[in-house]
């Protein structure tokens, strides 16, 4: 039983300990806005469960989580001071469609064919490539969609 | 491993499964529904100390008291969160303006490190090409980018079309 109060404790040191670590270290810094930020929220994830049951000293595991979250946000200062840093860490967007037409370098750069490209077209709405001005993949791993015919803005009625 | 220990593997993950499924279900919609980066990692932990109890390196009794802690931490937490707006400033922050009338804040950029790729990359995969239709751009407290359209860069509405109607017409 004691051991079982003493692994609820633990839980709860390591639930605030990193309340605490996220909060000071801003909003954006773990999650899944980027695959390394989704690589740092599993590393974390899984160097918890050592701490919970006692597999190594509380200390330590706080520590540990302290190195990784400060070297995450090291990188993220990198990324905002050094644009070539950024670019060197993410890549540059790749465009797949520009102006209605494939772009076959860039669907080979990403390995995608453009059935999948198709795909994500058709769920945006837009039955092939003739009706989309420009498609791109951006650093997250999304496709940003900019249709030929724009929808109708308020600006547009009032000439 | 004989029959007896598949079994009894068996029979945990069974029982760890439906334990987690109580628990996702008392904490509610927001904890899972709408992530923020501490719930996602929240649900992680979870699902680290699921593994643990289904190979029996902890047993069932300290697997389960752990994640029953995770539980009511998560929901005292969003409680308190609730209950008062001093709490909720301290453990989630405030939102930060990244854009005003179609310009970068590079103060709340900075505040934030995001860079000014990253926001052009947000706002094309909303469809925007011209920062001058932005009027507001907040990086919200769960890290997510809102952007809000000015008055005449907002998507045409049927009322609209009505209006441009009857005045063509008077």
């Amino acid at each position: 039983m004691p051991s079982i109060a003493a692994a609820v404790c633990r839980t709860a040191i390591v639930y605030f300990y990193l309340l605490t670590l996220m909060r000071l270290s801003g909003h954006r810094t773990i999650g899944n806005a980027t695959p390394i930020d989704f690589v740092t929220a599993l590393i974390i994830g899984d160097m918890v469960d050592g701490i919970f049951f006692n597999e190594i000293p509380v200390y330590q595991g706080l520590l540990c989580l302290s190195v990784v979250v400060l070297s995450h946000l090291l990188v993220r200062l990198g990324d905002f001071y050094f644009p070539a840093f950024y670019r060197l860490l993410h890549s540059t967007p790749t465009p797949f469609v520009r102006a209605g037409r494939w772009l076959p370098q860039g669907l080979r750069a990403e390995r995608v064919n453009n059935d999948r490209v198709r795909a994500i077209l058709r769920q945006e709405g837009h039955e092939d490539v003739e009706d989309v001005a420009f498609a791109q993949l951006e650093c997250g791993g999304e496709l940003s969609v900019q249709p030929v015919d724009l929808p109708l803005q308020r600006k547009d009625l009032k000439r | 491993m004989d029959l007896n220990d598949i079994l009894a593997a068996v029979g945990r993950t069974v029982l760890v499964y439906v334990f987690v499924l109580v628990i996702i279900r008392l904490l509610g919609k927001r904890e899972i529904g709408n992530f923020s980066a501490f719930d996602f990692l929240v649900a992680l932990m979870i699902g680290e100390v699921v593994d643990e109890i289904i190979y029996a390196n902890v047993s069932i009794g300290m697997g389960f008291a752990v994640i029953g802690a995770i539980g009511v931490l998560e929901y005292v937490n969003s409680w308190a969160t609730y209950k008062s707006k001093w709490i909720s400033k301290l453990t989630s922050g405030s939102p930060t303006v990244i854009i005003e009338r179609g310009h970068l804040n590079r103060r709340g950029m900075a505040q934030e490190r995001i860079s000014e790729e990253e926001i052009w990359a947000n706002l094309r995969m909303q469809g925007i090409t011209d920062l001058k239709e932005v009027k507001v751009g907040t990086i919200e407290t769960d890290g997510e980018i809102s952007f809000v359209k000015e008055e005449w860069a907002q998507e045409a509405t049927k009322g609209d079309l009505q209006h441009a109607r009857s005045a063509v017409r008077s």
